[in-house]
């Protein structure tokens, strides 16, 4: 398994804002992780390479192939970081420095993880930006930032991410500032790299109609927890449990002929203000009282049918 | 009724040209959207609509009476019938204002007075709101909550035309879907006029009766929805359409 995450708990000072996370993704499988901000989906993604703000503390267990995470210095991370963790960020405009070039930055991480020479990491940096799709590499390499359009850029950055073939990418809503047109691409692009590459992939977003397009599975996550995980056709088509079911109904389709969206009365409770029982009870249309008793996030709306109880 | 007109209108930025002679026409409470991609021109057409910037040239109407050039009490008039409510409401809202602070302020420019409480408690009703929430900061307000403030403050002076420009798009999913439906009953309850601007063709078929699409500060097509939708006819249109990620994985476009 490439990546293993048990019993996952993040707090923030004393409130706890993620909860008994768990998932794996193995080599070759990309995993969606989504939810609405607030959820936890971020913190607990980025927890995988260790880069929760400092403020954050993480529990529990990451192993990226049979190795624990959790714990490991500083120093220890920035040498998983980069060669076994890419990961790609939505805007790659905040992840490249402006005073140096594109093919600079890029040849950077190859020297540091790969013990790369300054040539040979430079025509490797070449390589990789013609790997990601764009046009006349070597002239594009010596290029700065700025001069690289949004999509360009998280080409770019995807570029830099898979430079050192990691085992595991993580991409956290890599194409939320992207135009439509530009997401289609940059969504095709990760996906057939992650194929060719074999890498396991942990897809973040809050967009349904990415995650359709790119993920084998999906964990949905509501106030801190995994409420939800499984194959996405099976998860598109029959959501289990109601804050997916809600969510997906809450999700335009530009299909649609007219008709009135549905929408999920209420807010999501903030960290620290989590009801006890499930999280979603008082925003479920299905809840009973037995509910607001129920002790983790799994829905016991399948237990109550086989009892009778709900219909 | 009202109807708005916009004819042959044109604007440039020093060397770009950002829009290029776009005629628009929005019917008395209908819903017109207006995508396009960044960069395009629409958020610039609001504001040209809205007087916020000046045209270089062509003609905006509403009912006949022209807007380009009016000034002062004029000027203020024709700002209460048209709002404009944005994508960022915090941007938007006075962070330094409560929110009763922020809803009185239309009834001081556009009424010369103080709202009563009760128009207060009814604007909030009207967009889903607790009147415990008047003594709030924009700060202590979820993202979803003070997009509705922001629609309020738009409200408060009775508009016939309201533009919305990218209202939704930095809304989490469920909020989204909230905000859309409000939206959709004030139009038909105050038999608004509306013009949607937004990147996401995914929901103008729940928001817009009709729409245009726009492409470098032109408009390439328009119609009614459902056939713009179900039959694109212009390249850029057909490709945008196909770009937008359907929520079905079985729908999958093989890579």
């Amino acid at each position: 398994m490439t990546l293993e995450v048990r019993d996952l708990a993040i707090t923030l000072g004393a409130v706890s804002v993620v909860e008994g996370v768990s998932f794996s993704v193995p080599a070759g499988r990309t995993l969606g992780l989504v939810g609405e901000s607030g959820a936890g989906k971020s913190l607990t993604s980025m927890s995988i390479p260790g880069l929760l703000p400092p403020e954050a503390k993480a529990r529990g267990s990451i192993r990226l192939m049979g190795r624990e995470l959790i714990g490991l210095s500083n120093a220890g991370l920035l040498r998983v970081r980069g060669r076994q963790i890419g990961v790609v960020f939505q805007e790659p405009r905040q992840s490249f420095n402006p005073a140096f070039t594109v093919g600079e930055q890029i040849a950077e991480t190859l020297r540091w993880h790969e013990s790369l020479g300054r040539r040979a990491a430079h025509a490797r940096a070449v390589e990789l930006l013609g790997e990601v799709g764009i046009d006349r590499p070597a002239e594009r390499a010596n290029g700065y930032p700025h001069t690289f359009s949004g999509g360009m850029l998280q080409r770019a950055m995807i570029a830099m991410a898979i430079a050192c073939r990691p085992a595991l990418l993580i991409a956290d809503e890599p194409t939320s500032a992207l135009d439509v047109t530009v997401q289609a691409q940059i969504l095709k692009l990760l996906r057939s790299l992650q194929k060719s590459l074999g890498m396991a992939m942990l897809f973040v977003s809050h967009d349904m109609g990415t995650v359709a397009q790119v993920c084998d599975e999906v964990a949905v996550m509501y106030a801190g927890q995994i409420v939800e995980h499984s194959d996405a056709l099976a998860l598109f088509s029959r959501p289990r449990h109601p804050y997916t079911e809600g969510l997906l109904r809450s999700v335009p389709d530009v299909r649609a002929r007219g008709g009135e969206l549905y929408s999920i009365a209420g807010a999501m409770p903030l960290p620290g203000k989590h009801p006890a029982g499930c999280r979603f009870a008082d925003r479920c249309p299905y809840a009973i009282d037995a509910c607001r008793a129920a002790p983790d996030a799994q829905c016991i709306r399948d237990e109550l049918a086989l009892a009778g109880v709900l219909r | 009724m009202k109807s708005l007109d916009v004819r042959g209108l044109r604007k440039r930025f020093g060397s770009v040209e950002a829009v290029r002679g776009v005629d628009l026409d929005l019917r008395p409470g209908e819903t017109l959207a207006l995508v396009g991609e960044s960069g395009s021109g629409k958020s610039t057409i609001a504001r040209l609509v809205l007087q916020l910037i000046t045209p270089d040239s062509g003609s905006i109407e509403l009912d006949g009476q022209s807007l380009i050039g009016l000034r002062g009490d004029a000027l203020r008039a024709m700002r209460r019938r048209l709002q404009m409510i944005f994508q960022d409401p915090y941007g938007s809202l006075d962070p330094t204002l409560s929110i009763r602070q922020v809803l009185a302020e239309p009834f001081r420019v556009h009424f010369r007075r103080r709202p009563a409480e009760d128009e207060l408690d009814r604007l909030m009703g009207d967009v889903g709101l607790s009147s415990s929430l008047l003594d709030r900061m924009p700060h202590e307000l979820s993202g979803g909550q003070r997009q509705r403030v922001a629609i309020a403050r738009a409200l408060a002076v009775q508009p016939e035309f309201i533009a919305c420009d990218e209202v939704v798009s930095a809304l989490d999913v469920s909020t989204r879907a909230q905000i859309l439906t409000l939206l959709r009953s004030l139009q038909k309850t105050r038999s608004l006029s509306m013009l949607f601007i937004t990147h996401d063709l995914a929901i103008v078929p729940y928001i817009a009766q009709r729409v245009a699409v726009i492409y470098r500060g032109e408009i390439v097509e328009r119609g009614d929805v459902d056939e713009i939708f179900s039959r694109p006819q212009h390249a850029y249109t057909q490709a945008l359409l196909a770009a937008v990620p359907v929520p079905d994985p079985r729908l999958r476009d093989a890579a």
